[in-house]
Parts: structure tokens; C-alpha cells; sequence
């Protein structure tokens, strides 16, 4: 080949490569899952909130009901211990809150939602409100639940639900979710790398006081 | 007898809750050691029902019974089932391959 035939075949590979970046980059942006988005709920003292009264903190917020056999306040507790150990960390201070949404709007009254909070952490706020409400938070947080379909009043249930509970960064976007068989200690250093890169790249975090 | 759903829809609170999971333990070790698997036969099958009021099992299973709400005893004895049975199952595995490794 001569030298400008090799010049021309190295340009055109070139821009193959470059083609073949940026469409993996789409990929990425689009693979990612949509995950949270606008609500409006009620909260353990209520009062009416939308998801604009919780940007400027990170969130871990996960779905599960007070009538939950044990599942749920496993969970609860391993949020409220992560919760803990970024807000008491004097490089971090007060930017996590914990989020409990109720998806038994039908027994969780935002009363019965505050009792049950007693028992978890101090910052972590309960959700709750009308079906129509949670069903729209639910599935916006592609969050699956269920109860059974007859229930007389009185009747005892189980809702069934999926047991993710979600870390969103300061601005409302989603960063990432854990499962059951993650621990607490796992978790904080997972949260801690993301909080890292959210300031790294200049994200603004509002810290809340004592 | 069972403990049906608490005053106005209140659920239980953490004393509560781990009241009713230390007796469920107690009960399923319990069952274990007469080598019953399946809790929900002790109400359905005599010849196990029989087995279990001789042993001092019945007690716990009232215990157990009295302290967890009747959906929550419910759910427990199903699940306890799925785990025995996936616990066989992987032990058969274990073995399986213990003996295809050493041939």
C-alpha cells in the first residue's frame, strides 16, 4: 500500500472506532433504568410532601408495609445502620435520609406509619396515601406489590413486594439498588464511592443540620 | 389459637416481633428434632399431630402461635418448608458431587 492509500485506511478505521464509542455511550445512557420520578404523599406527621422536598439529600428508600412479618425491618434496620455511618462521619456530615414508602396505603395510615418508624432510625420518614398515590410512586420506582384481592375489612394480609431498597443522589436521579443479601458494611462503602463521584463531579449536596 | 390482627390495624412493634421470632425458632428447631418438616401438617395430619402433643413441642407451638400475628405464623410455616426443602436439596447435591469426585 502506498503511503496515502495507508494514511486514508488509518482515517477511516479511525472514525469506525470513534462511530463505534459513541454508540456504546447512547447504549450506556440508555441501558441505564429509569428509576424514581415525581410524587406526592403524605408523610409520618401529615403532612403533604412531593419529591422536590427531599432533593439536596441522598435518599435510600425502600417499600415494604408495617404489617411485614420480617423481611421489612431487616431491611429498615440495615438502612437506618448505613444511614448512621455516613451521617455521623465528620468528613460527610447530615446528607443521607432514609424514606419508608408504605405500599398498604389501606392500613398504613400516616398515624400507624409514625408508630412503626419509633423503632428505626430518628431521621428516617415514613410515606404514605391514597392507592392512586402509591401506586404512582411504585411504579415509578418499578417497584412490583400486591395484596390479595378479597379482603373484608378486619382480615389480616401480606402484601407481596419487591424488596429492593434504592440509593437516589441529591438531584432525584437514581444511583443504585440493594438487595436482601447485601449487608450493612457492604453497603456504606458502596454509598460512599457514590457519593465520592457525585462531588468529583461537582455535585451539590445540602447538608442538614445537628 | 392464634393472634389475630392487633387493635385498630396496629402492627406489631420491634419487642413484639422479636418476641414472636425467637418462639418461632424455638418451635421449628423443635419440630426438627422429631423430624418434622412441613409445620402446617401438624394442624392437618393426625398421625403428626399425635407425634407432635406427645413432645414438648406443643407447647412451643402454642407460644409461637400466641406471640406472631395468624398471617405472619401463615407465612413463616410455608417458607420454613421452601427451606428445608431447598436444604435437601443442596445437601443431595453436596453429596452427589462428594461421591462423582472421589470415583
Amino acid at each position: 500500500m502506498t503511503g496515502s492509500a495507508l494514511y486514508l485506511y488509518f482515517k477511516h478505521e479511525k472514525a469506525k472506532l470513534i462511530e463505534k464509542r459513541k454508540e456504546e455511550l447512547e447504549n450506556k445512557s440508555a441501558g441505564k433504568p429509569q428509576v424514581g420520578g415525581p410524587f406526592e404523599l403524605i408523610d409520618h406527621n401529615g403532612r403533604v410532601v412531593t419529591d422536590k422536598n427531599f432533593l439536596g439529600q441522598f435518599l435510600l428508600v425502600y417499600f415494604g408495609f408495617t404489617h411485614c412479618p420480617d423481611i421489612c425491618p431487616e431491611e429498615l434496620d440495615k438502612m437506618s445502620e448505613v444511614t448512621e455511618n455516613i451521617n455521623s462521619d465528620t468528613k460527610l456530615g447530615k446528607i443521607m435520609t432514609p424514606i419508608f414508602i408504605s405500599c398498604d396505603p389501606h392500613r398504613d395510615t400516616y398515624e400507624v406509619v409514625r408508630e412503626y418508624l419509633k423503632d428505626f432510625h430518628k431521621d428516617m420518614v415514613g410515606l404514605t396515601g391514597t392507592y392512586e398515590q402509591i401506586a404512582i410512586v411504585a411504579k415509578s420506582y418499578r417497584v412490583y406489590f400486591s395484596r390479595p384481592p378479597k379482603v373484608n375489612p378486619g382480615d389480616e394480609y401480606l402484601v407481596d413486594h419487591s424488596i429492593f431498597f434504592y440509593l437516589m443522589d441529591p438531584n432525584g436521579q437514581f444511583v443504585d439498588a440493594y438487595g436482601k443479601s447485601t449487608t450493612a458494611d457492604s453497603v456504606t462503602d458502596s454509598v460512599k464511592g457514590h457519593i465520592k463521584n457525585f462531588i468529583d463531579k461537582g455535585g451539590v449536596i445540602k447538608k442538614l443540620d445537628g | 389459637m392464634t393472634k389475630s390482627e392487633t387493635l385498630a390495624g396496629k402492627p406489631p412493634l420491634r419487642e413484639q416481633r422479636e418476641t414472636c421470632w425467637k418462639l418461632r425458632d424455638e418451635y421449628f428447631s423443635c419440630l426438627e428434632t422429631l423430624s418434622v418438616f412441613d409445620p402446617a401438617k401438624v394442624d392437618t395430619d393426625e398421625l403428626i399431630k399425635a407425634l407432635v402433643k406427645k413432645s414438648e413441642c406443643w407447647k412451643k407451638k402454642s407460644a409461637y402461635e400466641n406471640a406472631c400475628m395468624t398471617s405472619w405464623v401463615d407465612y413463616f410455616n410455608k417458607r420454613r418448608t421452601l427451606e428445608i426443602r431447598q436444604r435437601q436439596i443442596a445437601d443431595a447435591k453436596k453429596r452427589s458431587d462428594g461421591e462423582s469426585e472421589s470415583k
